[in-house]
C-alpha cells in the first residue's frame, strides 16, 4: 500500500499507542483542509448550536509543517472546551496561517485526542499532490 | 531505518544490547530489558528505531534503557529512559510526553472483599459521579487563577491548605508532591485557561480508577511496611496533568522547533526538539513542566479525596468503615534532575522517563523516611481486567536501569487493529463473566483498551524481577473499573 493516499483524502495508518493518519491534498491549503476533516472524523464531532461570532486566529512559524501542527492543536484546544470551529476562510503562506471561523458547541463520539505531534510530520510533494503523516497523542 | 535482530546482542537472560555506533548518530548504547518474544514483537513497529533515536539526543549519557512494556510512541518510545548531561545535554519535552506527570496513586483500605461486595454497584456509581471523565471534562472543584498558581508553585501543599490532604500525606508521594518551579512565566494563558476547570477530573484514553483486591502477598515484610494485607480492597488511580500539561508540552515543542536553529542540533525527529538544560529556553520549559507535575500530583490527590468520600458515603451509612490511605503516588511521564550511577560514578543528570517509573532501592536518599528501609513501592497496573502488581525497588536498579522501572503492561495491538478485532460490548460481557464491573466512556475505548490489546503484565513483571530491578510484593485483581 502507498504510504499516502493517491488522491485528495486521508487514511488511518497502524500505530501501536497513538493514532496516525496519512493525508494528501492537491495544494497546501487542501492538505490543511483534509487534515481538519480527518480530525473531525476521528473525534466524530456532532455540531450543535453556534456559540460565537466570527473569530480569526493568526499563526506564525518557521515551517509549513509547524504551522499545520499548530493549526490542529488550536482545534484540539476548542475540542477540550466542547466546541468545534467551522472555518469560513483560510490564508496560508510559507510561514503564516490566518483562519476565520465560527465556534459551535459540539459533542464527540470518537477517539480522544490530546495533541497533534511533530512525530514523522514532513510535507512531501509528488505528482501534483502534497502529503504528510500525522501522529496524534491519545 | 530498518532494524534487524542481528543488530541486537543478548547480554543476559532478559537483557539485550544495541551497541553505541551500531547505527549512525548514536552517542550511547541502548539496553533493552525483555524476553525474546517481547523483543520479536518490538521489531514489528518503530519502537526500537525510536529507542535508537533517543540514543542520539545531544548530550545523552550512560545508556538508553528500555523497559519490557515498551511500545511505539511519538518520537521517543513509551517505556524509554534517557539521561542527559546537565552541563552539555538537552531537555526534550517529547521524551517526557504531553501528559506531564501522568502517574498512578495507590490506596490501601481496611475493608475486605466480602464486606465491600454488597455495595459495589452503588460505590461504582458514586465514584463515577464524583470523578468526571472524558477529554475536556471539568472537575468538581472550582478554583480561581490564584488557586491554580498556588497549585503550580506548591503542589499538594495547596490540597493540605484546603483540607483535602492529611498532615503527613505528602510523605507518600514522589518528591513529596511538590517539585518547585522557578517561576510560572513560561506558562501560556491558554494552559492556565485549560487547567482552571479540570482539577479533580480523570481524563480520557487509558486513564482509570480501579477497585482491586490484594490477591496474594509475595513478601510479607515489605507488604506489612506498605500496609498491604491479602484479601483487602485497594484502589488505583491513573491520571495526569490534563489539558494543563498537554498545553504546556504543545507550547514548548512548538517553541523548541521554532528556536532550535540557534543550537545547531541534528535531531532525527521534530518531536525530539530540544534545548540545552542550562539555556533560558530549557530552564523555562523545566519550570513549566514542574508546575504541570505539581498540577498532576494535586489532580490525583483530589481524585483520591473524591474516591475516599465516595467510599465513606456508601459504606458508612451501612456501618462499615474503609480507611482509605495512600500507599504511594508516582509519576511515569516526567523529567528531573537526579543523581544516577554513570559508569560507576554518581553524576547529576537530567533524566527523562516516558512511560517509566522511578525505582529506588533501600537507603536511597530520594526516598521518604517511611520507605527508606524497604525501598520504593513500584506500581505496575495491568490492562483493563487483568492483574496489577505492587513491586519494591532494589539497589540493582541504580546500576542497571538508572533507578527506573516499567509502568504497566504496554500495548501490543495498534488501536485500529484492536477496533477491528475486538467488539466493545464483548469486552464488558467477558469482564462481567469474571465478576468485573466497568463504567466506560465509549464502546470505541473499550475495544482499544481491551486486555487483548496489551502485553501480558505478568510476563512484564517476571522480566523486571529477572533483571533484578524490583521484586514482587503483591498482586491485585480488579473487581470494578471506571475508564476515562
Amino acid at each position: 500500500m502507498n504510504r499516502y493516499p493517491e488522491s485528495i483524502g486521508y487514511f488511518e495508518v497502524s500505530h501501536t499507542a497513538d493514532i496516525a493518519i496519512a493525508v494528501t491534498g492537491d495544494s497546501i491549503a487542501s492538505l490543511f483542509q483534509q487534515s481538519y476533516f480527518a480530525l473531525k472524523e476521528m473525534v466524530r464531532v456532532a455540531i450543535q448550536e453556534k456559540n460565537s461570532q466570527s473569530v480569526t486566529i493568526q499563526l506564525r512559524s518557521k515551517s509549513i509543517e509547524a504551522l499545520l501542527i499548530a493549526f490542529l492543536n488550536e482545534i484540539i484546544v476548542f475540542l477540550d472546551q466542547e466546541s468545534w470551529p467551522v472555518i469560513s476562510e483560510m490564508n496560508i503562506t510559507e510561514d503564516s496561517l490566518d483562519f476565520t471561523f465560527d465556534l459551535y458547541d459540539c459533542i464527540t463520539h470518537g477517539c480522544t485526542i490530546k495533541a497533534a505531534t511533530y512525530n514523522e510530520v514532513e510535507i512531501v510533494y509528488h505528482s501534483g499532490f502534497f502529503s504528510t503523516m500525522l501522529v496524534f497523542d491519545v | 531505518m530498518e532494524i534487524s535482530k542481528n543488530a541486537i546482542r543478548q547480554i543476559g537472560p532478559y537483557e539485550w544490547l544495541i551497541e553505541e555506533k551500531q547505527f549512525p548518530g548514536m552517542h550511547v548504547p541502548v539496553v533493552l530489558f525483555m524476553q525474546e518474544s517481547m523483543l520479536n514483537e518490538s521489531l514489528n513497529d518503530r519502537s526500537i528505531v525510536q529507542a535508537i533515536h533517543a540514543a542520539s539526543i545531544p548530550g545523552v549519557v550512560n545508556k538508553v534503557c528500555v523497559m519490557p512494556d515498551m511500545h511505539q510512541g511519538y518520537g521517543f518510545p513509551i517505556g524509554g529512559v534517557a539521561a542527559t548531561s546537565v552541563e552539555e545535554g538537552v531537555v526534550v519535552p517529547g521524551a517526557i510526553g504531553y501528559d506531564i506527570n501522568c502517574g498512578v496513586r495507590f490506596l490501601s483500605s481496611s475493608i475486605t472483599e466480602e464486606a465491600l461486595m454488597p455495595f459495589i454497584d452503588a460505590l461504582l456509581d458514586e465514584i463515577n459521579n464524583a470523578c468526571p471523565s472524558g477529554v475536556g471534562k471539568g472537575g468538581r472543584f472550582r478554583i480561581t487563577k490564584s488557586d491554580l498558581e498556588r497549585v503550580c508553585q506548591s503542589g499538594v501543599n495547596w490540597a493540605r491548605e484546603n483540607n483535602m490532604l492529611e498532615k503527613d500525606g505528602h510523605l507518600y508521594i514522589e518528591d513529596y508532591g511538590n517539585i518547585k518551579p522557578d517561576d510560572l512565566d513560561g506558562i501560556s494563558k491558554k494552559a492556565f485557561d485549560r487547567g482552571l476547570h479540570q482539577l479533580g477530573s480523570l481524563g480520557a484514553g487509558n486513564h482509570f480508577i480501579e477497585i482491586d483486591i490484594i490477591r496474594h502477598i509475595f513478601d510479607d515484610r515489605i507488604a506489612e511496611a506498605f500496609g498491604l494485607k491479602e484479601g483487602m480492597v485497594a484502589v488505583q488511580i491513573h491520571s495526569g496533568s490534563r489539558g494543563f500539561g498537554h498545553q504546556i508540552c504543545t507550547d514548548f515543542v512548538r517553541l523548541f522547533n521554532d528556536q532550535m536553529d540557534q543550537f545547531k542540533y541534528d535531531i532525527p525527529d521534530r518531536e525530539l526538539a530540544c534545548a540545552p538544560v542550562q539555556s533560558r529556553l530549557g530552564r523555562r520549559y523545566i519550570s513549566a513542566m514542574n508546575a504541570a507535575a505539581n498540577y498532576a500530583f494535586v489532580n490525583r490527590q483530589l481524585l483520591a479525596y473524591s474516591v475516599s468520600e465516595a467510599f465513606s458515603n456508601i459504606l458508612e451509612k451501612n456501618g462499615t468503615v474503609s480507611n482509605l490511605s495512600t500507599v504511594y503516588d508516582l509519576a511515569h511521564n516526567i523529567g528531573k534532575l537526579e543523581r544516577i550511577k554513570n559508569h560507576g560514578k554518581l553524576e547529576e543528570v537530567f533524566i527523562h522517563r516516558k512511560g517509566a517509573t522511578r525505582c529506588l532501592g533501600p537507603g536511597n536518599n530520594y526516598l521518604p523516611e517511611v520507605y527508606i528501609k524497604t525501598g520504593q513501592p513500584v506500581l505496575v497496573p495491568g490492562s483493563m481486567g487483568t492483574q496489577s502488581w505492587v513491586l519494591v525497588g532494589t539497589s540493582t536498579a541504580e546500576e542497571k536501569s538508572m533507578n527506573s522501572c516499567c509502568h504497566g503492561a504496554g500495548r501490543v495491538l495498534s488501536r485500529s487493529k484492536a477496533r477491528k478485532k475486538i467488539h466493545g460490548p464483548d469486552v464488558v460481557n467477558n469482564l462481567g463473566k469474571r465478576g468485573i464491573k466497568i463504567v466506560a466512556g465509549s464502546q470505541r475505548m473499550l475495544s482499544e483498551e481491551a486486555p487483548q490489546a496489551y502485553k501480558d503484565v505478568n510476563a512484564v513483571v517476571d522480566t523486571i524481577e529477572g533483571v533484578g530491578i524490583a521484586k514482587k510484593v503483591a498482586v491485585l485483581t480488579p473487581i470494578a473499573v471506571v475508564k476515562g
